[in-house]
């Protein structure tokens, strides 16, 4: 069945728009099954394939009207096109800071088994395994390290997908590297008392000028950079009249 | 006129859960073919609706395809009650005017 409807330009319209992307492949897949269905009504009412092709496209319409209707209804906009200074500018800081609290909140719970299971609550309380501390430690570096940018990867990428070129991202990105690249996390056992560090240095100077700057530009080099690549090329690839 | 597709679906949805294409056979069919919804604009009337929670989608395997069938939830059914008396409303203001077009304002005896 030859197919004349342009989907792809109906999603495209569609997500540039302002559409979630799964509402949009949804929508893609109603109006595919609903075109064959009109092409094989067509085809048992006794008209020829390509005849029944072009009255089943006819039938429903272009993509311009459907995707005019479409965004003519502001519900059927996403959270990110409809608020997205809140979306992508102060989603991505304030997930990172939760995720920093979220992630001293889980060190409790792993203390107690640990305290629990080696049976030491004996007082005066022996040194904790040098396994344990490597343990704990080795897990808040990666997460120093790694969730900066995972979170700037999540967001840059859902940007990518609903086809949007936020300025609001871009601001949201940089605040999250930097807070990403400027706090420093471990845990120390001194004087029997297990204390959780979380400094976070937002200006310099930093304690560590060489390795939190190392973190900040790693985190904007490669999530920031490949989105502002990509930003380029899609306002290069775009018509004028789009 | 506005409204009109929202009244359709929501009536007919509320007998019985329906894809899109057969919403759109089911208007024709049910309106004598004096009313046909745009083949392609009733997706984003569905959608609408389900987003305000008036509907809900349910996707099923059918022969091989999916569908997304529809069915009308509680709020649907207000909104329909709503939809209706707000339809009364107009019909009535119409049929007034038709009924008394002589006597309105203008439309006196000058012919």
């Amino acid at each position: 069945m030859p197919d004349r409807f342009d989907y792809q330009s109906l999603a495209t319209r569609l997500l540039r728009g302002g559409v979630a992307p799964r509402r949009v492949r949804r929508i893609v897949g109603e109006l595919q099954d609903h075109a064959q269905s009109l092409h094989a009504d067509a085809v048992a009412e006794g008209m020829d394939e390509a005849d029944a092709a072009s009255w089943a496209f006819a039938r429903l319409g272009s993509e311009q009207q459907v995707a005019k209707e479409m965004l003519a209804r502001p519900e059927l906009r996403s959270w990110s096109a409809r608020w997205p200074w809140a979306v992508y500018a102060l989603m991505p800081p304030l997930l990172m800071a939760a995720l920093v609290v979220l992630m001293v909140l889980a060190l409790g719970p792993v203390i107690d088994l640990y305290v629990v299971h080696w049976e030491w609550e004996t007082s005066p309380a022996p040194l904790p395994h040098a396994w344990f501390m490597s343990a704990v430690n080795g897990t808040l570096a990666t997460f120093k390290y790694v969730a900066p940018l995972l979170l700037c990867a999540a967001f840059c990428s859902m940007a990518v997908l609903r086809l949007s070129r936020s300025p609001w991202l871009i601001a949201g990105i940089v605040a999250t590297a930097v807070l990403g690249g400027s706090f420093d996390i471990y845990m120390t056992w001194e004087a029997e008392l297990w204390t959780t560090s979380v400094n976070l240095f937002l200006l310099p100077p930093y304690p560590d000028p060489q390795a939190h700057g190392l973190r900040i530009a790693a985190n904007l080099l490669l999530t920031l950079t490949p989105y502002l690549y990509w930003c380029f090329h899609q306002k290069r690839g775009q018509p004028e009249t789009a | 006129m506005s409204g009109v597709p929202e009244i359709l679906v929501l009536q007919l949805l509320e007998r019985r859960a329906m894809y899109g294409y057969e919403l759109v056979r089911a208007v024709r069919t049910a309106t004598g073919d004096n009313i046909s919804l745009g083949e392609g604009v009733i997706y984003p009337v569905l959608h609408s609706l389900e987003r305000a929670g008036a509907l809900k989608a349910e996707s099923r395997l059918v022969n091989g395809r999916r569908r997304v069938y529809y069915r009308v939830m509680a709020r649907g059914r207000q909104r329909l009650l709503g939809l209706k008396e707000r339809w009364a409303r107009i019909r009535d203001g119409i049929e007034t005017v038709l009924e008394n077009a002589e006597a309105l304002p203008g439309q006196s005896s000058h012919a």
